[in-house]
């Protein structure tokens, strides 16, 4: 397993596809941030006011790169058939399972923690960090998203081994995920979603949204100037019913996926 | 128990019929590609009902997790037992959900405990109003405990209107958001509003309660438009008015089919408003009689037992609709009225989106176009006077009240209303040391006096409210302008925040406004007194008023400004 697990970690440091469409996504969620203050205009919100306001969209889209990473990491090993030989050439189904499955259950969220949280810091150092929710909450609130990214990967895990086929982890991950994330905090909301999204233990990405979303309030006045309030609490009745549900959901994805792979026919 | 429910059972159940089949199919293909298909159960239970998860549907999502075991083995006879087991699971969880009496049950409760915990903390009027929110908390929160108990969609409208009405305030309001509470909260106001005896009540300016929009069948006892009514089952008018449930309650009525309210009514802000309509709740508090004394055309007093004869609820909705009537025609469009006259409607303060969302000079200059190139067609025709119609105005951006009010006022620079500053640091609206909001700018306008020496009548009601209270406090400070009318307008003009729950949604003033001396403007405090009434010509409503709006239908106040213009 040792063996399989190395190499994954070298198919991932030596993926430069990987790498350019996380530096993009990244490189993305700053732009975002910079241009909407007018470029190098006067009038730059701290980046704790964009945490505030947008933490879970880019988490959301973050999230691809979990996606992302277990199709190209854990997933290639499919179309070239190096999963093929290997099992021909005696290793049990177990190892190769857990030999991909462990590296990319570490590393997909990770990956997706450091997508979120690199532009957020390099924006922060730049131009400032303000005190709209304090940094400690946002780290935390980071951390905790680790739980649904998780989750997300098992089940990213679990599509690949079944369908044999990266394709599938990498289709949920672009498509899924973000518009997930982008009907939680539209306007019209889309009926299903909003209730779903009422039980945020339920899916990972509105597990995901929910521990990223601080409460929040707005005002104004006769001039229009918006005014707004924010939360950083996150009662511990939410947070405790995702985190179990992303435990107990990663094992079944697991149990799933290589119960499937196990007795599944790899021609 | 609820159609998507029922189908998600029935789904449920019919795909274990399905794998029950295909169990016997794989193991004869011998194929394991069809082991995915076990995993399509716990999809459906889950994801084919649109009103979410519930607790009386565990023996359907516990089923399909049975029933989904059937994945992890290749045996058919022990996937056929699993999926005939979770069937047979799933089935269960009907009686469950007929018989609990929690099946999908609003949670009234929570909404209150939510909602109200949201405006004691930002509402803007708590010092003003001297709200005591923990007394509120205590009075209402048993109710709702029982609402949530009872799952009454009828009692938490009402007691959400009693709550609300607390406040005396035009922008606190609650609307359900769950189509199905319609019926029965129009149901319950239909019950609580209480019988038609033939009549309603309105409080004349002498202080006597009169009949209006009288039943024919009254005749016969000399009851008539304008009849003074002394008593009502033994006592004065306005004292059984305060008996009735609905009295300073904040309701409405929703027709569906033309899908807008029929009746709104509220507390008043301002006590004078409260004092006009005091009577008008009396004509629906009743047995299958009531006893009601009255002065006949000689002026003796008579009594008469008239019966109930349906609900109260329409002839209200009419008699409110008659003494609150304004032209009718769209917002923001003119109607000549006389040779020299011409009616200016404005029903909301809303031009259009952009200008809408705009705080800036030229925000509006389209509408104040199209305004000024009529004027000036008008007066090329002879037009000298405006009359601006507010009645049922409903607010809308103070900058459009502006905009229009620009156009009419003396020329020079004209005070509007004036900012509060927010305090970044601690996230809120600044207050000093004693506790009052900060000043911030000032708004202002300049005027343009369009009309030259014409002159400007203004009407308003009490449901003249926020925008409409501001371009009245205008108005009424320019010396070419006279605003008349029953009442003074509602007296409501701090902007609206709003917080949904899950049954419904609760407005409130949440944004300050300030007047020069840096006091909250127009809105009423503890006297409830408002801010904008002073300068407002109230016409009495008497006998004459109900004869010309309930005997020839006739719009008094527009005759009565009209009469005003002419002398």
């Amino acid at each position: 397993m040792l063996d399989i697990i190395r190499g994954q970690i070298r198919i991932f440091l030596r993926a430069r596809t990987l790498h350019l469409c996380n530096l993009s996504l990244a490189a993305v969620f700053f732009l975002m941030m910079f241009l909407d203050s007018g470029g190098t205009g006067e009038l730059r919100k701290p980046v704790t006011d964009y945490i505030a306001g947008s933490l879970p969209v880019f988490a959301g889209f973050a999230s691809i790169s979990a996606g992302l990473t277990v199709g190209m990491v854990s997933g290639a090993d499919f179309t070239d058939k190096t999963i093929n030989h290997e099992l021909t050439s005696g290793r049990s189904r177990a190892v190769s399972f857990f030999g991909r499955a462990i590296p990319a259950l570490i590393g997909a969220p990770l990956t997706a923690l450091a997508v979120t949280a690199l532009p957020l810091l390099l924006y922060g150092m730049l131009f400032g960090f303000g005190d709209v929710v304090p940094v400690s909450e946002v780290v935390r609130r980071l951390l905790l998203m680790l739980f649904p990214n998780i989750r997300m990967t098992a089940f990213c895990l679990m599509t690949v081994f079944i369908l044999k086929n990266p394709t599938a982890s990498i289709s949920f991950s672009t498509l899924v995920m973000p518009a997930f994330a982008l009907a939680q905090v539209a306007d019209t909301s889309v009926p299903m979603i909003g209730k779903l999204a009422a039980h945020p233990f339920l899916l990972a990405p509105s597990g995901l949204s929910r521990l990223g979303k601080f409460d929040s309030w707005y005002t104004y006045d006769l001039s229009l100037n918006q005014y707004f309030t924010y939360d950083p609490a996150l009662p511990a009745s939410t947070v405790w019913p995702i985190i179990v549900c992303a435990v107990i959901m990663t094992a079944v994805y697991l149990l799933i996926g290589y119960h499937f792979f196990h007795v599944d026919d790899m021609a | 128990m609820k159609l998507m429910d029922i189908t998600a059972v029935t789904a449920c159940v019919a795909a274990c019929g399905g794998l029950c089949w295909l169990a016997g199919y794989a193991d004869r293909v011998k194929s394991t590609k069809w082991k995915i298909f076990w995993l399509i159960v716990p999809l459906l239970a889950i994801g084919v009902s649109k009103h979410g998860l519930t607790v009386s549907l565990l023996p359907l999502y516990l089923g399909a997790v049975i029933a989904a075991l059937g994945f992890f083995t290749e045996r058919s006879g022990i996937r056929r037992r699993l999926a005939a087991a979770g069937a047979a699971c799933m089935l269960l969880s009907v009686p469950v959900c007929l018989l609990n009496p929690r099946y999908r049950a609003k949670d009234y409760l929570g909404d209150f405990e939510k909602l109200s915990a949201c405006m004691r903390e930002h509402y803007v009027l708590t010092d003003h109003k001297g709200i005591d929110w923990d007394a509120l908390y205590a009075k209402y929160q048993p109710k709702f405990a029982e609402i949530d108990r009872t799952q009454d969609a009828g009692a938490n409208l009402l007691t959400w209107g009693a709550f609300c009405g607390e406040f005396h305030d035009g922008h606190v309001g609650y609307t359900y958001s769950i189509k199905e509470d319609m019926a029965p909260a129009n149901q319950a106001i239909r019950e609580a509003l209480g019988h038609d005896y033939g009549l309603s009540l309105m409080r004349c300016a002498d202080g006597s309660f009169a009949a209006v929009h009288t039943d024919e069948s009254l005749a016969e006892y000399g009851i008539r438009n304008g009849t003074v009514i002394t008593a009502w089952d033994g006592r004065s008018p306005d004292e059984v008015s305060k008996a009735s449930p609905l009295y300073d309650v904040n309701f409405f009525v929703y027709d569906e089919e033309k899908e807008e309210p029929t009746l709104i009514m509220s507390s008043y802000p301002d006590m004078d408003n409260e004092i006009f309509w005091s009577g008008v709740l009396c004509a629906g508090v009743g047995g299958d009689s009531v006893t009601v004394t009255y002065l006949d055309e000689n002026g003796a007093e008579q009594t008469a037992v008239l019966s109930q004869c349906g609900d109260y609820l329409d002839r209200l909705t009419g008699t409110v609709k008659t003494v609150g009537q304004s032209v009718e025609t769209g917002n923001l469009m003119w109607k000549r009225i006389g040779r020299t006259t011409a009616c200016l409607r404005i029903k909301g303060m809303s031009f259009d989106m952009k200008s809408y969302n705009s705080a800036e000079d030229d925000a509006y200059d389209e509408m104040k176009n199209e305004i000024r190139q009529q004027i000036l067609e008008y007066q090329q025709d002879g037009v000298k006077d405006v009359i601006i119609d507010l009645r049922g105005n409903e607010g809308g951006s103070p900058h459009m009240v502006n905009g229009v009010t620009a156009m009419f006022a003396p020329k020079g620079e004209h005070y509007c209303l004036t900012n509060c500053v927010w305090d970044e640091q601690n996230h809120c609206w600044a207050k000093d040391a004693s506790g009052r909001y900060v000043k911030g700018n000032d708004i202002v306008y300049q005027g343009e006096q369009l009309l030259g020496d014409g002159r400007i009548i203004v009407l308003v009601d009490s449901a003249t409210v926020s925008a409409g209270d501001i371009m009245t406090k205008e108005m009424e400070g320019l010396e070419n302008v006279a605003v008349i009318g029953f009442t003074e307008p509602n007296g409501s003009s701090q902007a609206v925040g709003m917080k949904a729950g899950k049954c419904g949604t609760l407005s409130f003033s949440n944004c300050v406004v300030l007047d020069e001396n840096g006091d909250i403007a127009i809105d009423s405090g503890i006297d409830r007194q408002s801010g904008d009434g002073d300068g407002v010509e109230i016409i009495p409503f008497d006998g004459e008023a109900i004869r010309a709006l309930f005997d020839e239908g006739r719009d008094y106040l527009m005759d009565k400004a009209l009469e005003m213009l002419e002398r």
